[in-house]
């Protein structure tokens, strides 16, 4: 659970997870294209959806926390970078595709925009229900 | 890793090949250097540091990496010859050592490093309106 799930004891369903997630895939991109010319550097990705699903699944699990208040740590762990398989590898051992690593850029950048927007919306109506619906 | 750094390493490589480009194709036709000969054409060897993004992902084989230029080396291949028998640099035989440049070559790798720049800004600027979004949870 996150710290937003916790101080209003509801479900923001991943939102946050999915803010940074797309956020460490960004990173992955942005060194995709800083690298495209860069002999024998590997392309890199992160696998959004098993992530994700690993995300929910270490909330479900109660093992790691003691008290229904506790954070829990697993949700924040680290994420693994994979290999990004998408471009063909070039004579000096690159294998950047510079245009689907610009269009995973934006379409990366769309997610996280959604996320947080979503994320936004929820927090103001937790905000209009502090304040009374008079504003 | 500050992704904005690696944005950073990108453009920088990208802007010494397009010097590098730049003056070698200033120098297309020089036929006398300080080093004796004609000029040598110079290219950039850019390499990869790689950097963990936390100790977690250390253990991975996969990571980022910061693009650094690790050296301008020269190309060695021979000078292109001219028979330009009245030039003051021609050899006994009547010819002058050009530098081995080919201009629409460089011209295109010039319109390649140029467009890779562009592309690291774009990716910088992405992350940052990224960042910027996160900020206006906070405000709203």
């Amino acid at each position: 659970m996150s710290i937003i799930d916790k101080m209003f004891n509801q479900e923001t369903p991943g939102f946050e997870k999915a803010m940074d997630l797309t956020w460490r895939r960004g990173q992955a991109i942005i060194s995709n294209v800083a690298n495209a010319e860069t002999p024998r550097y590997r392309a890199v990705d992160l696998d959004f959806g098993s992530e994700l699903k690993q995300a929910f699944q270490a909330q479900e699990s109660d093992l790691k926390t003691t008290s229904e208040n506790h954070f829990d740590t697993v949700s924040n762990n680290a994420s693994h970078l994979t290999a990004d398989l998408s471009g063909a590898t070039k004579a000096d051992g690159n294998n950047v595709d510079i245009d689907v690593q610009m269009g995973k850029l934006h379409r990366n950048q769309a997610q996280y925009m959604q996320a947080a927007t979503i994320l936004r919306q929820q927090l103001r109506i937790i905000m209009s229900a502090i304040r009374g619906a008079s504003v | 890793m500050d992704p904005f750094e690696v944005s950073a390493a990108g453009l920088s490589a990208m802007r010494m090949r397009v010097n590098v480009i730049a003056a070698n194709i200033a120098n297309a036709e020089t036929t006398r250097t300080a080093d004796g000969g004609p000029y040598k054409r110079k290219d950039v060897v850019v390499t990869a540091r790689e950097e963990k993004a936390s100790f977690e992902s250390a253990l991975d084989e996969m990571s980022m990496a910061k693009p650094e230029v690790a050296a301008v080396v020269e190309d060695n291949t021979p000078p292109r010859l001219v028979y330009q028998p009245g030039h003051p640099d021609a050899n006994p035989e009547g010819f002058v050592a050009y530098p081995n440049i080919n201009v629409v070559q460089s011209m295109t790798d010039l319109m390649t490093a140029t467009r890779l720049y562009q592309a690291n800004v774009s990716a910088a600027k992405a992350l940052g309106e990224m960042a910027r979004e996160a900020q206006r949870i906070a405000g709203s």
